[in-house]
Formats: C-alpha cells, structure tokens, sequence
C-alpha cells in the first residue's frame, strides 16, 4: 500500500467543502453576512469545518467580485502576529474584505486594537472557537453521521464503516473531524501493512 | 472543449535519474493561449502537509489554439520516486494553456531500475536486521 493510494491522505481530505445541514446552504450564509455588514465569525471547535467553511466563503465572495484578504493565524506563527497584522493592513484597500482564520490566537488586548483597525475596511470575518467577538455567521458543529459521510465518500465504493464503530471514533476524537480522519487514515495504512 | 496531451515516446513511464525524455505536447483549445508551459514536477502526498517542487519548465511562446510540438526533458539525479506508510514521493509531467489554467498531467516514476523505491516500516526493517 502507497500512502499515495490511503483514501485518506490529507491532499483529497482537504479536497471535501463544507456540508451545510438540510435548510441551509452559502447563498443562506452570503445573504447573513450582508445583513451583518460582512462583519462576523465562524464559530466552532477544532476539527469542525470552520476554515473550510470560510475558503468556501471566499471562494463566492471572489466570484462575486469582492477581494478577499487572508490573516492565517496559529500556534506556530503566534510570535510573528504583529508582523502578519501589519502586513495585512499594508496591503489591503479599504474596498477588501478581511478574513482571519484562527483569531483566537490574537490576546483580548490585541483583538481590540485590530478591529479598531479593520473597521475601515469593506468587511471582517473570522473564524474562532468562541462566540463573542464578532455577531456570530453561522456555528459549526459535527456528528457522527456527517463522519460517516465523509468516511463514505472517501472510501468510494471499497467498502463503509458500520456506524457503531464511526460513532465510537467520533467520541474518542471528540468530534474533532480532522482527528478522526487522520485516525482512519492509520488504520487503513496499518491494514495495509500487517 | 479543451484538450491537453502528453505522449512519451513508447508509451513508457518508468524512467531512470539521468534518463532523457522524448514528448510529443499536443491541445486543441477553444481560445488561443498566451502561452503554454511543460512542468516536471515532483509533489508529495500522504498523512502530512503536499510538498510539490518545479525543476523544470519549458515554455513555448506565441502557441496557436490547435498544434503538436515536439520536445525532450531529461531527469534530474534526484530525487528518487518512493513511497511508504506516511509518505509517497512522485513525479510527474504537466501541461498547462496559461492564462486559463487548463492542464493535465502524467505521472512517471524515477528511480534506479525504474522501480519506486519502496520503504519498510520501522518494525519490518528491524525484524530484518
């Protein structure tokens, strides 16, 4: 078996969007943000979708003719914020709509001066783990069922996970998504091997 | 409808570091392109983070809509192709029509022997030894 071939590699994992539950779908999300005057957050925990759901955000927002800034944010770039902060800002026009992915690695401290500074600018959506800093767009949350979705269309027509052993997964990662594909993809590579 | 092509000579894929590479790069694009640009790529992928590196390109200039062309490419020393549980190392050929981004891409293998050096898993290589 070639890690090439494991149906679980990371380049066809991050190739899936975001699924949006029944009743809901981007143009739904778009019209919100209009009405919040692009100024929002994704709210979520790790592992739910919240910096695929925001690519597939700019994804539209691009086509419609808008121009997206990004602030990618993590633990390790966090002691280069100030510079990544000031890079934004230096190359951003204040039509450009502001996307910070991870902006709970910005302090309470930090987080005030940056949006002082971001209100000029044509819009400002984040993605967090928390609700609170900006009106929040849209929660992501994940279940057992959407995993055994993703496990499904992963795995194509090979085989499927009965749902038992997905929701046994599912709580062992604690519905952090990307833990648990990243599980599957040891255990495919393990199969493979032994 | 768009079309991009890659024909090595003899229908061969599995090459040696050095081996040099006979293509014929034939389209048939709706729109004339401003160019057009043969890659030979190397991209990684499996359990971690894709690391893909350009060590060759060859551009052609002023193409016409509809054309075949001939070129060669040869291999670098390295890296090898190889593949084991975490990690797959391949390297392939692309095609791009610039500036719409349409392309395709062959995959070839680069080794000694022209064989994918295939890695053991820790606990086989030392029950080896």
């Amino acid at each position: 078996m070639r890690a090439a071939d494991n149906p679980f590699r990371t380049d066809r994992v991050l190739e899936m969007r975001y699924r949006f539950p029944d009743g809901s779908d981007m143009e739904k999300l778009l019209h919100r943000l209009e009405a919040l005057n692009f100024r929002a957050a994704i709210v979520g925990p790790e592992g739910s979708g919240k910096t695929t759901l925001q690519e597939d955000m700019a994804y539209e927002l691009i086509t419609r003719g808008h121009t997206i800034r990004w602030l990618r944010l993590n633990w390790e770039n966090r002691r280069t914020v100030t510079k990544l902060i000031e890079d934004l800002f230096s190359t951003s026009s204040e039509r450009d709509l502001l996307f910070v992915d991870g902006a709970e690695q910005m302090g309470a401290l930090r987080w005030r001066l940056f949006t002082r500074r971001a209100d000029r600018y044509g819009g400002l959506v984040i993605n967090t783990h928390a609700a609170g800093r900006l009106p929040t767009l849209w929660e992501c949350q994940t279940t057992p069922e959407l995993l055994s979705c993703l496990i499904d269309e992963l795995l194509a027509s090979n085989s499927s996970l009965p749902i038992g052993e997905v929701t046994q997964l599912f709580d062992q990662n604690d519905g952090n998504l990307r833990l648990c594909l990243r599980e599957m993809y040891d255990r495919w590579a393990d199969a493979q091997y032994s | 409808m768009n079309i991009l092509q890659i024909d090595i000579a003899g229908g061969q894929t599995s090459f040696e570091p050095g081996d040099e590479i006979d293509l014929t790069l034939s389209w048939e694009l709706e729109q004339a392109p401003e160019s057009i640009e043969l890659r030979l790529v190397w991209s990684t992928s499996g359990k971690g983070t894709t690391d893909l590196e350009i060590v060759q390109t060859v551009p052609f200039e002023f193409p016409s809509p509809r054309e075949t062309r001939r070129t060669s490419i040869t291999l670098p020393a390295s890296p090898y192709s190889f593949s084991g549980k975490l990690i797959t190392l391949q390297w392939a050929l692309e095609l791009i029509a610039f500036p719409a981004e349409e392309s395709t891409r062959q995959e070839i293998v680069m080794a000694p022997a022209g064989t994918e050096v295939r890695l053991k898993t820790i606990e086989t290589a030392s029950s080896a030894l």
